[in-house]
């Protein structure tokens, strides 16, 4: 139980650091900052969102997917 | 515990092909049914932009013609999309007008940009860059039929028309010496949008352009529009392309919809578990990226991909754009930000390109000015 609720945590956690990184950035201009030569803070903000977003949308799904079905009961043999 | 295995495996492929398709997907329905919250909520976010310009340019990089580039594109876009969403939604009159009046000011302003068509220049002589602004201004004039850039609206479309009809090849010059078609494909549908705006009929002078357009600018066997020509003839000097395609069908929704119809139909589409792309060189071709086609992943530009949302729903082709569309969000990353919504990735100006490309309207429904035109 405290195991999952571990988990559970992580992937607020997760979420919600997604979310303000994007709103963070979505706040600059990445275009702008990289043609003005401002680049130092916003492209590793952009590799950062996508790296979360590549998490959230693709990775977890099938990770929380996985994990489902590893904690199905098995049917043992009478 | 291989039966679990088998079973974790399927069921993580199952999850791996629907919950991104779906997730990235949210949004796409609302966008394609012309949602007014949806699209409001992205408007307020392009209009936030408008309203903090500083200065003549958006950008200010040193390079005149990068930055006045992107000042008109970011501009013209931002018309194109509001006033699309004021067509669609004529209670959106008020709210838009300002941050529109305020566009077309950036648009006309004297920012330096090689020589200043404004400033006395004739567009007949060339000049088909101007075909992005004069597409903006008779977005404005559709909304707001007496503003005070309807004058130099007139004057731009009626130099366009004499320069176009003098060619034999229905083009124009964009700077000396070069001549894009997708840059004549901008002037063209300016023209149709002024058409639609001052209730002129102007069917045949856009029927003789695209009988001589076509023949010289469409590559014959792909059905793509050819980049880049030499000036004066037809000789290709770049490949056809899939941004210059995706644009012009876009931009001729507004005037030739049957030429819009057939560039749209030779877009070569990549679908890879329901996220689409558009390839920018056709298959069996490669070639690099540049300043309209963007990055090219696995031959897909993002500015074909853009480009054809906005295509896509001219023509009601719904699987199109929720595929186009899911690309946009996984990359683009829509986020809310004080109620309105951002593509973090985006900028001020991937919010005005996609502003103009989500909101754009159906062949079908273009027409003369509506109720959403109405005079103050």
């Amino acid at each position: 139980m405290r195991r999952r609720v571990g988990w559970a945590i992580a992937l607020m956690v997760l979420l919600a650091t997604s979310r303000i990184s994007a709103m963070r950035l979505a706040a600059q201009d990445p275009i702008s900052e990289v043609l003005m030569g401002r680049s130092g803070t916003t492209l590793p903000l952009c590799g950062i969102v996508l790296l979360f977003r590549f998490t959230e949308i693709v990775i977890l799904p099938v990770v929380l997917a996985m994990v489902l079905v590893s904690t199905w009961p098995s049917r043992r043999p009478p | 515990l291989v039966r679990r295995r088998l079973a974790q495996a399927v069921i993580g492929l199952i999850a791996l092909f629907l919950v991104p398709r779906w997730v990235a997907g949210a949004g796409a329905a609302a966008y394609f049914d012309g949602d007014l919250a949806t699209q409001d909520a992205l408007a307020r976010t392009v209009i936030t932009g408008i309203d903090a310009q500083e200065g003549p340019t958006a950008y200010r990089t040193g390079n005149p013609r990068f930055d006045g580039q992107s000042t008109i594109a970011i501009h013209q876009m931002a018309l194109l999309g509001l006033g699309q969403i004021v067509l669609e939604h004529p209670e959106k009159r008020d709210a838009y007008l300002p941050a529109m009046r305020a566009a077309a000011d950036h648009l006309t302003a004297k920012f330096e940009y090689g020589d200043n068509a404004y400033a006395g220049r004739s567009a007949d002589e060339g000049h088909a860059y101007l075909g992005y602004s004069n597409l903006g201004l008779s977005m404005l004039r559709m909304i707001d039929p007496d503003n005070r850039h309807a004058a130099l609206n007139d004057r731009i479309s009626a130099d366009f028309e004499r320069g176009i009809d003098a060619s034999p090849y229905g083009m124009i010059e964009t700077y000396p010496g070069e001549t894009w078609p997708p840059d004549v494909s901008a002037v063209i549908g300016s023209i149709g949008l002024h058409a639609l705006a001052t209730n002129r009929d102007r069917s045949a002078f856009l029927e003789r352009w695209a009988s001589r357009f076509e023949p010289c600018a469409v590559d014959k066997r792909t059905g793509l529009l050819v980049q880049r020509v030499r000036s004066g003839g037809c000789q290709a000097e770049d490949a056809p392309r899939g941004s210059g395609t995706a644009i012009a069908a876009y931009f001729l929704s507004f005037a030739t919809p049957e030429l819009a119809k057939k560039l749209y139909g030779a877009l070569e589409h990549v679908d890879v578990a329901g996220f689409g792309g558009i390839r920018e060189y056709p298959f069996g071709t490669t070639g690099g990226g540049d300043v309209n086609a963007g990055p090219i992943v696995f031959g897909v530009s993002v500015g074909a991909t853009g480009f054809a949302l906005g295509a896509a729903r001219t023509q009601r082709d719904e699987a199109t754009f929720r595929a186009l569309y899911r690309s946009t969000s996984l990359f683009g990353v829509p986020t809310s930000v004080g109620g309105r919504t951002a593509f973090a990735m985006g900028g001020f100006l991937g919010n005005s390109l996609l502003l103009a490309m989500l909101t754009a309207r159906p062949c079908d429904s273009q027409g003369p000015r509506s109720q959403g035109s109405r005079r103050p």
